[in-house]
């Protein structure tokens, strides 16, 4: 299955370019500081709010910091946020899911219950209740992200595993005396997991965009530390807004691109993996 | 004849069709309810009857991918109906079970070739060499170039599907196979070639055949003997001559004038039944089949027919078949 995998995702013409512009996001995110000096701490106090010039590529924000600085430390931050809190709800999401969906009764009523308690508070009021308590690191906004994501995964993929569980290639697999645990993980993970990798990229953009709704908010990532979203948070005063572009346009511009490039290269992903759609 | 491979005894499978906390408010399909059937070693058995009537269930039941509600099992001399998944699984190499839609019975993600080889895996016979040898010997046996064993099952024919199925059922070398309809997804050029294979393959290994199908003309090619089945009871059992010469029950002649033949001027008087196969959630009393019954009379309606022998190993459910 995987070799020609790589071969199917490049034909997803959209998701190929998607590819190559995350890629370079990611190169000039990692390893832009190493060749450059950047430095998105230090406020210069003589050019605040600068437009862009060949000292500041980018300009200055309202407390003289350098913005191109501050968005390439900011993109670790937000994407970091994005991919780890996605990571925590597939961690959870995943088995839980599975297990409900193959073993039907009381097991999977308390799984799908407790994932109905989750999904049905609002997630906003809940990670400002947690940011209050525990404080607004990166981290504590990606666990919590990632803890109150686990019921999508888990019931979109019980849904596929509910499916698929009653079709005869299971029934097939059980009398040939396969195990359940071997019939989970080899016959109905690989059938029922497709349509999550969409959903993946969709939760990595949902969480990225969570985090700068926080961050405008204030209760995101805390500065001096930056994120794509609280870079834009300067652009709640009318006057960034309206006159000073370079503040917050660039931060909108790579939040935008990236989230637009995580969900075709999520399709792209899905697609490929699909055996049915190789030949086309 | 000799031992019975396979012997069920009152096999009752009860579905749970509304559930209740309380006992008798709870309703139960009735989906095979009390039969006896015995498999001997090599032969080919038919099983017939309408849709919905528990052929299906009754071969799931045997093979014990279905919990059975009442009833006994008896394979090679060992009961098998309560025990659990770890006993159960050596038995498990020489049940095998070939599926009706061969597209939806292969693991779309696994090729031909690793569906064929899982059984091996599930049981570690041989080492990775010796598996792979057997199956490409096994795929090419069933007829399957060496091209086409890497295929996965949506790159092949509905035939090319279904002699993948028989192989992983067959590559175990197993004593019964249930073959739940497994020619009635593939078209009439293909069919007499899968059922010849399978004619074959019974000559070359061996096992027992439970020939499940409502396409009587296919049961008469393939199998020895033919069991009836009506409601979730068999109501006659008997020889390929005794059932298509001799049909004693009215349901199972009412089942042979309904094949058609190849003849326009042919006349023949078709028995049609009235109405629909009753309800397997409340089945009539007495005979199961007087509502339907043509030859019907006061007493199939209160008592229930047993199970008469009319000649060696002819057995038939009904009041009147004697006479």
């Amino acid at each position: 299955m995987n070799n020609g995998f790589f071969k199917n995702l490049i034909k997803h013409k959209a998701a190929a370019v998607c590819l190559v512009i995350l890629a370079l996001e990611l190169l000039a995110i990692l390893l832009l500081p190493v060749f450059m000096e950047l430095d998105p701490y230090t406020s210069d106090v003589l050019s605040m709010n600068k437009a862009p010039s060949d000292a500041h590529i980018l300009g200055t924000d309202t407390l003289g910091r350098d913005i191109f600085a501050r968005l390439v430390y900011g993109g670790r931050n937000s994407l970091f946020i994005g991919v780890g809190s996605t990571i925590i709800s597939v961690l959870i999401g995943l088995p839980l899911g599975l297990l409900a969906g193959y073993y039907r009764g009381f097991f999977s009523t308390v799984i799908m219950r407790i994932a109905d308690m989750f999904m049905s508070f609002p997630s906003m009021v809940l990670i400002l209740v947690v940011v209050a308590l525990f404080g607004s690191s990166v981290w504590s906004i990606t666990v919590i992200i990632g803890v109150l994501g686990w019921p999508a995964v888990a019931r979109l993929l019980s849904a596929n595993v509910l499916s698929e569980r009653e079709k005869e290639y299971v029934l097939a697999a059980k009398t040939i005396g396969t195990r359940n645990s071997v019939i989970l993980w080899r016959y109905i993970l690989p059938n029922a997991v497709s349509p999550l990798w969409m959903s993946l990229a969709f939760r990595i953009s949902q969480a990225m965009i969570m985090e700068s709704g926080l961050s405008f908010l204030g209760a995101g990532v805390q500065p001096p530390e930056s994120s794509w979203g609280n870079i834009i948070q300067a652009a709640n005063n009318i006057v960034v807004l309206s006159s000073r572009w370079w503040i917050w346009i660039p931060a909108g511009l790579c939040l935008i691109v990236t989230i637009v490039c995580i969900n075709f290269v999520g399709e792209g992903i899905r697609d490929a993996l699909d055996p049915k759609l190789k030949r086309v | 004849m000799n031992e019975p491979v396979i012997s069920a005894k009152g096999l009752k499978k009860h579905f749970v069709a509304k559930s209740s906390l309380l006992k008798d408010k709870r309703v139960y399909l009735k989906a095979v309810d009390g039969v006896d059937l015995d498999v001997y070693p090599g032969e080919a058995l038919g099983l017939v009857g309408e849709s919905g009537c528990g052929k299906s269930t009754l071969g799931r039941c045997l093979l014990r991918l279905y919990d059975v509600t009442e009833g006994t099992i008896e394979f090679e001399g060992q009961q098998i109906q309560n025990l659990p998944f770890k006993q159960l699984r050596p038995y498990r190499q020489k049940l095998q079970m070939i599926f009706q839609d061969p597209y939806s019975s292969l693991n779309p993600r696994m090729t031909v070739f690793q569906s064929v080889k899982a059984p091996l895996d599930v049981f570690k016979i041989g080492t990775e060499d010796e598996r792979a040898e057997k199956v490409r010997r096994l795929l090419s046996y069933v007829g399957l170039a060496e091209e086409q064993i890497h295929k996965y099952p949506h790159e092949m024919s509905g035939g090319q599907r279904q002699r993948a199925v028989i192989a992983r059922a067959m590559i175990l070398q197993p004593s019964f196979v249930v073959c739940d309809e497994p020619v009635s997804a593939l078209d009439a050029s293909v069919r007499s070639q899968v059922l010849n294979l399978m004619k074959k393959m019974q000559q070359d290994f061996g096992p027992a055949y439970l020939f499940i199908s409502h396409d009587l003309s296919v049961v008469r090619y393939v199998c020895d003997r033919v069991a009836v089945m009506y409601l979730g009871r068999i109501v006659e059992i008997g020889s390929k001559t005794d059932i298509f010469e001799n049909a004693a029950h009215p349901y199972t002649q009412a089942l042979l004038s309904a094949i058609p033949i190849p003849d326009v001027d042919a006349k023949k008087d078709r028995i049609v039944l009235q109405g629909d196969v009753p309800s397997p959630l409340d089945p009539p009393t007495g005979c199961r089949f007087h509502t339907r019954c043509p030859k019907a009379q006061p007493l199939c309606r209160q008592k229930e027919p047993e199970m008469v022998e009319l000649a060696d190993g002819h057995c038939v459910r009904c009041h009147f078949a004697a006479k």
